[in-house]
């Protein structure tokens, strides 16, 4: 037996992994992603300025997913990630006295840097500490606490409660992104670069080995796999890619304050993800751009209504829709479906 | 594939003052079957645990091609070659039957999946999740992820459980093709399976051994008889 999987001759069914065409997620994606690209063509400049912040925001629920939706762990803390990209960057830019041409990248470096530092340090002991499940979900809350009392009680070098004002826009190679189509498209790009590279990357074999560790760490290390290392090295370049989306982020609205690396922050980008539905990597954009419409109007009649009404909508996804609203919405279906075939 | 000696000195593991393995001293030859049987609680799993690397010894040694393994992690024993199955089927409920073998097969090889997919009669089945496998299927499709990692050594805990009368004889008929390539350790209560495999077999009884031997001659030793009438 042994031998005849050791036989280099051809097997007599040979298929591929899986067909060469595009999955229908990929197509969801292009068409989501097309369909944003054209919308600076029918909105003015302020809609756009803050659709840049939306698609950063996406980008931040990207990165929450890269790790929540595919290894199966609830991080309670990724606004500490943004946070520390949004920080280092208005840090950076504000306070070294860089030369304007480097300074964004000497920021995005920073704010990258840091939170992939911070995610590498934190998630080396509790992942190899064998902290999972809920136990790792609240280390990682009392991180975006910690991190927003630094935000606060830093104040000669983070601004304390009223934040930093100044941070310059994004600028780099004799580009400069302050007219707000530039800046709408500086988002748009890192968003599709780093969702069609995890569709790409996810999508295959290193896909498949997070779900098998989700589903079965301890067979996966049977297989050989180092998981610690695995789910590490995912947790970081997730939190590298928050980073980024503060870092970006900070660079459009100018100032950074301790709400960027808030508790709430972090129950929001669990909230777009889950309505998104996890681990499917565009549900979390779209998911974002659907709650920050509702936060919209939410806002719009009563500032302080939202804060209450994110909170009592995490309460009904954890209640109602533990596995995402659009599973819930597929099983709905099926029942549905189900119950109008036994009446026929 | 060059096959090495697995070897157990000494191997002991206590649990509090729980002794579940005392002092086991046993080499497996290169592609040799064994199998170890022994009452529940006896410690057979136990030292399947040390060996593949998931449970640490409380003394002793394992050395594999001469080079001691114990207290190395579970993740670099599998890489040096020893694959296990559990006593439960352990697949990866979420994932297809062929995902489960591109997860477990070296470097996703495609040839061997597909092989393995026909050794395990599972080909047409291929893209059912796994988590909806019948039972038998799923140990199937466990074994067939171990021989996909292309073993040295392959630990088996239970392999016929759950099984049919006559998948358990087509289980025996497998896995004796497997002699003199890959060294098979399998745990088994099936005393027929365990006669039908014809190997030496290890008989543990409260961690130790205190049997080893022919099948047929363990069948006629007093002392196991004794334990498994529970008269010990």
């Amino acid at each position: 037996m042994t031998q005849a999987l050791n036989s280099s001759s051809p097997a007599r069914i040979v298929t591929k992994v899986r067909p060469r065409g595009l999955r229908p997620v990929t197509i969801v994606s292009l068409v989501v992603m097309a369909a944003i690209s054209a919308m600076s063509l029918f909105v003015d400049g302020y809609t756009l300025s803050s659709y840049r912040d939306v698609l950063l925001l996406a980008l931040f629920a990207l990165s929450l997913d890269i790790f929540w939706g595919r290894t199966g762990i609830l991080s309670f803390g990724h606004a500490t990630f943004f946070g520390l990209g949004a920080y280092g960057m208005a840090v950076t830019t504000i306070r070294f006295g860089i030369d304007p041409a480097w300074a964004s990248l000497a920021g995005l470096a920073v704010g990258v840097g840091g939170a992939a530092v911070v995610a590498a340090i934190v998630g080396f002991f509790i992942l190899y500490g064998g902290v999972r499940g809920a136990y790792f979900t609240i280390v990682t809350l009392a991180l975006t606490i910690i991190a927003n009392q630094i935000a606060v009680g830093w104040s000669e070098v983070t601004g304390g409660d009223s934040g930093l004002i100044g941070v310059p826009p994004f600028a780099a190679f004799g580009l400069s992104f302050d007219d707000p189509v530039y800046g709408f498209y500086l988002a748009f790009g890192f968003l599709a670069i780093f969702l069609f590279l995890s569709l790409w990357i996810l999508g295959g074999r290193t896909g498949l080995v997070l779900a098998a560790i989700r589903d079965d760490e301890i067979k996966a290390r049977t297989l050989g796999y180092r998981t610690q290392f695995i789910l590490l090295a995912t947790f970081v370049i997730s939190a590298a890619i928050a980073g980024l989306a503060g870092a970006v982020y900070a660079t459009g609205s100018g100032f950074v304050a301790p709400d960027l690396i808030a508790i709430l922050l972090s129950t929001e980008v669990i909230v777009w993800v889950a309505v998104g539905g996890s681990g499917t990597l565009i549900g979390p954009v779209i998911g974002t751009i659907v709650v920050w419409q509702l936060q919209d109007r939410i806002s719009s009649i009563n500032y302080a209504a939202w804060p209450v009404a994110i909170g009592l909508f995490f309460i009904l996804l954890v209640l109602v829709f533990p596995d995402g609203l659009p599973a819930y919405v597929v099983r709905l279906a099926q029942k549905l479906r189900g119950a109008m075939g036994r009446q026929s | 594939m060059t096959l090495t000696t697995l070897s157990l000195v000494n191997v002991s593991r206590d649990f509090g003052a729980f002794k579940a393995v005392r002092d086991v001293t046993e080499n497996f030859a290169p592609g040799e079957i064994a199998t170890i049987i022994g009452p529940n609680g006896a410690g057979k799993s136990t030292l399947l645990n040390m060996i593949c690397g998931t449970l640490p010894l409380s003394s002793g040694a394992i050395t594999f091609g001469g080079k001691t393994v114990s207290g190395q992690s579970g993740d670099k024993i599998a890489r040096l070659g020893i694959a296990r199955k559990f006593q439960v089927p352990s697949v990866f409920g979420s994932l297809t039957v062929h995902e489960n073998l591109m997860v477990s097969a070296v470097r996703g090889d495609l040839d061997v999946i597909e092989r393995t997919l026909e050794i395990v009669g599972l080909t047409n089945d291929r893209n059912v999740r796994s988590a909806d496998l019948p039972h038998g299927k799923k140990q199937w499709l466990e074994i067939g992820m171990a021989l996909s990692m292309k073993p040295k050594v392959l630990l088996l805990d239970e392999p016929t459980a759950g099984l049919s009368v006559e998948e358990t004889k087509a289980t025996a008929r497998f896995l004796t093709t497997l002699k003199g390539q890959v060294t098979v350790i399998v745990i088994e209560h099936d005393m027929a399976f365990v006669r039908d495999l014809g190997a030496r077999t290890i008989v543990l009884h409260h961690g130790a051994v205190i049997a080893s031997g022919h099948y047929a001659d363990i069948e006629e030793n007093e002392l196991v008889r004794d334990v498994y009438l529970g008269r010990l």
